[in-house]
């Protein structure tokens, strides 16, 4: 087997393997992220988790394989130092990208409890209204209080 | 050729565990930080922590093997005083980039903090309104 080829077959395992792991700890970390105290929506977390999530495991693999540009044999010397720059070039974008992508997911995280702060801020006028009168709280704030 | 290759291996496994270490106590010692700035969702520091410091390990292996410049032909002792300087570099970098990550995480914490004495602020001119109002 040639020098070559052996270089791409380690740098192809190790890429899939970095991004399945950081795909993973982005899902479960994301998740745990986007989660609220008090949520109602619970699959909503999921389903923006995993999108994300899929967008970066895509671009990753994209990228790493657009980086690998074997041209030719080289002798053993050649492509470990090849195999070397090119990890190395991998894992500081990755890296990179990690840190923007866990970014992203607190800026989601910072629009979803603004989005729930205004939704409280609005219902507190009628909550006060109905706080004389005996009707029943709406399902929402009943839910909401439930789940605390 | 033996020599150096050992004096390279050398380099890799020092830069691996001082990452390692860096990332332990990064993850430890930010969480505090973080547990403040989440007002103690203890889940929530400790994800946010484990994503920064995955960042921070996958980048700093990568800068650590950009760094490794390898020469088969070189003498052990050439090897020694090029992977020394490379350690040098490494260091340096290493520090300035946790010192950067301290920096980051002390503002994040006193923006928290800010935050939180504003908001304590406006609930207690609410509250006073709306004694007035009554």
């Amino acid at each position: 087997m040639g020098n070559a080829l052996v270089v791409s077959v380690l740098y192809i395992v190790v890429a899939v393997s970095l991004t399945i792991w950081l795909a993973a700890t982005l899902y479960r970390n994301g998740l745990e992220l986007l989660r609220q105290r008090d949520d109602q929506q619970p699959l909503l977390a999921q389903a923006t988790s995993r999108l994300l999530v899929i967008g970066f495991a895509l671009f990753t693999l994209g990228y790493a394989f657009l980086l690998l540009q074997v041209r030719g044999e080289m002798t053993s010397v050649v492509a470990l130092q090849f195999l070397i720059r090119r990890l190395g070039i991998l894992l500081v974008s990755l890296g990179l990208l990690h840190l923007l992508s866990t970014l992203i997911f607190l800026r989601f995280r910072r629009s979803r409890a603004e989005e729930d702060a205004a939704e409280r801020e609005g219902r507190r006028p009628s909550r006060r209204n109905s706080a004389s009168g005996d009707e029943p709280p709406s399902e929402q704030a009943r839910l909401r209080r439930g789940d605390r | 050729m033996n020599g150096a290759i050992v004096v390279y291996v050398v380099y890799v496994a020092l830069a691996i565990a001082l990452i390692a270490w860096l990332g332990v106590l990064l993850h430890r010692d930010g969480r505090i930080f973080l547990d403040d700035v989440f007002r103690s969702q203890t889940d929530l520091a400790a994800a946010v922590s484990r994503l920064l410091v995955t960042g921070f390990l996958v980048f700093t292996m990568g800068y650590a093997l950009l760094l490794l410049r390898i020469d088969v032909g070189a003498t052990p002792i050439v090897a020694l005083r090029t992977s020394v300087q490379q350690f040098g570099v490494l260091l340096l970098s290493l520090g300035a980039m946790h010192s950067l990550n301290m920096l980051i995480l002390l503002q994040v914490r006193r923006r928290a903090v800010d935050r939180r004495a504003a908001a304590a602020k406006s609930s207690r001119a609410d509250r006073r309104g709306r004694v007035a109002s009554r």
